[in-house]
């Protein structure tokens, strides 16, 4: 037995962090979560009962039934149907952008960190101009410029790649500057010096020693980030500023509610439901891998 | 203590509420003023140029014509107002109106028929550019003047005699011109005050009146208080104070509605009515009124007739009435059904295989090789719930892809000027009970069409109908403008005749409905 706990193979970092979030319940819970509205998303088109525009004049502002689950909109569409879609566009974007603005951000994080000096400095002078300008009036100067632009046939991708792109570009920011503290910090390791030494490469140093030894508080940033981009493209959607008709997204969905509130609560109900529980999930999954991979942190703000 | 604190606090917020129940803005007292909502900012109070009816609201209330609609009258007759009567001479070609002697415009100056002739100068006048303009050019030389092609107004055919009476001489016979003197347009105006003010003559403490209220207070994009006038020559008004307020969100103004900070509400989502429709606040009446698409007959592919035809045969009228569950009549032809000239036959029918017939002859056999077709609407869940369905019945019945856009009413009307979009949607409601209002509308020379459509035959047409006596020589050739309009050439789309929706509390008595949706607020008693 005690020859056994001897011989237990040495735990990597990551193996590490991967346990103590496996040990984190509401965590791993929130992660089933998201991976499940991952995959409705994903495979909407089968799962959804109905299409998202299929208009039934004969079923319009229906409540909850057996034939229309979550009830039917104003023009007789099927309310489960575009709930589901609509987690598709929200997840979409919402991924998407975080994914874009990661690769943004870490790439000129990285270089401005890594290079010091004049680069840092005239880089970073970039980076808050940019903070300085208000979110969402950069958002909607991307999307005109975006609407204006013809780039692709389908409609689909073309209502997602505008707010998606508008999105990701003021998102980058936030995480550049993460990415170059870290870096900064990471430029003092011993192991880097080391590499130094035996005649590493920067580029080198950067994509194998730097890049890796900073993931952590990355990922961390990234799934925190991935809430308030859902929440950003709601609010867009809901200022009218989003997806055009007849793709739905919560915040479509959450804006055509509202306006029927009164009379018809079952319109506003579902949306608000997916988008909350789906914000919650981000949020308590993120909060998980804090503190898996930044033990130091936990109970911390 | 802290208790004690608390029940304070309560008790003043208690109080305040208390105390705010007893006058609503602007210092009016509750019992004395009707609380309406307009909705939206009117975009000019100037009478000669306005042509929306948020604006036409408030000039009714606060001007008068020469004569008013006679809504008691089950034919709609007119009645007196700054005219005390008028007769016609040489076969409805001669009008001569006789004027009260006792009205004063709100600063005291006597009201004369000269203020008539200089308003109507001013609307005919090329500088002006008054959409509304040709309104008049049924009277000797208007068009002309309007045009530029005469400068000297005194060979336009509406003189002041010795009398003191207004003479109007027209091209041909109207038997309808007194209907004209009922709008806006040709009310009566103060070129004095004009002049001093410039563009900002419309402004509360500039503007001169002579109606049953006076402007009092303009917030721009808040609220429009009028005060009765107390000068006014007849009936002096029975409420004292007007409060329009301008909220666009309907779910907003339908929660003050319902808590009594607002009296009347119209302009009911269609999406709500269900609900609505069980209040015993709810009333419904019959509009002379058209909601139609247009289309730029200029912009590819719509320059292309097959293309137009082909869209104007996808649509199902029945199903865009069916959804909105309003009272609303689907209808294809031009005039609106409750008026002299209306045919059911006349347009183009929802049928998908002729649809896709004339997509297929206009040279688009694959309909996605069209290209981006757009439609837009002014701001308003109505217009979006119809702009979404047309956008999936075209997808559904021709396999094309529209983009919806939509602009708020200002910038729209501004678009529609500028550069109209493929598709747009318009709405017309009768400014007076003839087929030539709603016909006039797409003359090439009407400044309301936006479709970059002209026809000579049509023009020909509108203008030998009104010169013509005998209504059903009239009916034939509103018959043939229609055949033109709605299915040789269709720049236009007809989709449906309205109805307006209104909730009105209570304690309004004597609300004005009417089938020409005039909103002439003197006759209204609070309780």
């Amino acid at each position: 037995m005690t020859t056994a706990a001897l011989s237990q193979p040495s735990k990597s970092l990551w193996q590490d962090s991967l346990a103590r979030l496996k040990k984190n319940k509401s965590a791993m819970y929130s992660l089933y979560f998201i991976v499940f509205v991952c995959i409705v998303a994903l495979f909407a088109k089968y799962i959804a009962p109905y299409s998202y525009e299929t208009q039934n004049m004969d079923a319009i502002l229906e409540g909850p039934s057996a034939k229309y689950w979550l009830g039917t909109d104003s023009l007789g569409r099927d309310q489960l149907s575009r709930l589901i879609f609509g987690a598709r566009m929200s997840m979409a974007v919402a991924v998407f952008t975080a994914i874009l603005s990661l690769v943004i951000g870490s790439i000129y994080g990285a270089v401005s960190g890594w290079f010091g000096g004049v680069t840092d400095r005239v880089m970073m002078r970039v980076v808050d101009i940019l903070y300085s300008i208000p979110t969402l009036v950069l958002l909607i100067l991307m999307k005109v410029i975006f609407d204006s632009l013809d780039i692709f046939e389908n409609p689909e991708l073309k209502a997602l790649t505008s707010i998606l792109v508008a999105l990701s570009l003021a998102g980058w920011v936030t995480l550049a500057r993460v990415v170059r503290g870290q870096v900064l910090q990471a430029k003092q390791m011993l192991y880097v010096e080391a590499a130094r030494s035996l005649g590493a490469k920067p580029i080198w140093i950067l994509a194998r020693h730097v890049i890796p030894n900073i993931m952590g508080p990355v990922i961390i940033l990234l799934t925190l980030q991935v809430p308030s981009n859902i929440l950003f493209e709601s609010f867009l959607s809901f200022l009218g500023l989003g997806l055009q008709p007849p793709f739905s997204s919560w915040g479509v969905l959450a804006n055509e509610g509202w306006s029927l509130m009164k009379s018809y609560p079952h319109l506003i109900i579902s949306p608000s439901v997916a988008m909350a529980l789906t914000l919650f999930a981000f949020s308590y999954f993120g909060d998980g891998l804090r503190d898996a991979f930044d033990p130091k942190m936990r109970g911390r703000v | 203590m802290k208790l004690g604190l608390m029940l304070m606090i309560v008790g003043a917020l208690f109080a305040s509420s208390c105390t705010k129940k007893q006058s609503t803005q602007y210092g009016l007292k509750n019992e004395e003023t009707l609380k309406i909502n307009i909705t939206t900012e009117p975009p000019s109070l100037d009478w000669s140029k306005s042509t929306d009816t948020t604006s036409a609201l408030i000039q009714d209330n606060i001007m008068e014509g020469m004569v008013e609609y006679n809504f008691e009258d089950p034919d709609l007759g007119l009645k007196p107002a700054l005219a005390k009567e008028w007769n016609s001479t040489n076969k409805a070609q001669t009008w001569t109106f006789t004027l009260r002697d006792n009205v004063k415009w709100n600063d005291g100056v006597p009201f004369t028929a000269q203020h008539i002739v200089d308003g109507w100068e001013r609307l005919l006048n090329p500088t002006t550019a008054s959409e509304y303009a040709y309104f008049l050019y049924g009277v000797k030389n208007a068009s002309k003047y309007s045009r530029g092609e005469i400068k000297d107004f005194s060979q336009v055919g509406v003189k002041v005699n010795k009398k003191g009476q207004l003479v109007v001489e027209l091209e041909g016979p109207q038997s309808y011109f007194p209907y004209l003197l009922t709008h806006h347009c040709t009310y009566p105006i103060r070129l004095d005050v004009i002049k001093k003010f410039g563009e900002k003559w419309t402004s509360p403490e500039n503007i001169v009146t002579l109606g049953a209220y006076n402007l009092k207070i303009w917030e721009h994009d808040k609220a429009i208080v009028l005060e009765r006038n107390d000068s006014y020559y007849s009936t002096p008004a029975k409420t004292k104070n007007i409060l329009a307020y301008m909220i666009p969100q309907v779910s907003t103004a339908i929660t003050l509605f319902e808590t009594g900070k607002i009296d009347v509400q119209a302009n009911l989502p269609s999406a709500e009515l269900k609900v609505l429709k069980k209040k015993k606040e709810y009333k419904e009446s019959g509009i002379l009124s058209l909601y139609y698409y247009g289309m730029n007959t200029k912009k590819p592919p719509f320059d292309n007739i097959n293309v137009r035809k082909a869209v104007a045969h996808a649509i199902d009228r029945k199903e865009i009435t069916t959804m909105l569950d309003g009272g609303q009549r689907p209808m294809t032809s031009w005039v609106p059904p409750g008026m002299f000239g209306f045919d059911s036959n006349k347009g183009a029918k929802f049928d998908p295989s002729k649809a896709k017939e004339f997509l297929a002859k206009a040279g688009f056999k694959d309909p996605s090789k069209l290209p981006k077709i757009d439609l837009a609407y002014n701001t308003n869940e109505d217009h979006k719930r119809i702009a979404e369905n047309v956008q999936a019945q075209l997808k559904r019945n021709l396999g094309i892809t529209v983009e919806i856009k939509n602009e708020e009413w200002k910038s729209y009307l501004g678009k529609l000027k500028s550069d109209t979009p493929h598709i747009y949607r318009m709405g017309w409601v009768a400014d007076f009970p003839d087929p030539d209002n709603f016909l006039n509308l797409m003359t090439s020379y009407s400044d309301n069409n936006h479709t970059n459509w002209g026809n000579n035959a049509f023009d020909d047409l509108i203008k030998r109908a009104v010169s013509v006596d005998k209504k059903d020589d009239r009916r034939e050739l509103y018959a043939k403008a229609q055949q033109i309009l709605t299915e040789d050439e269709v720049p236009v789309i007809p989709i449906y005749s309205g109805v307006s929706h209104i909730l009105v509390n209570e304690r309004v008595k004597n609300y004005p409905m009417n089938v020409m949706g005039r909103r002439k607020f003197k006759g209204v008693v609070l309780k």
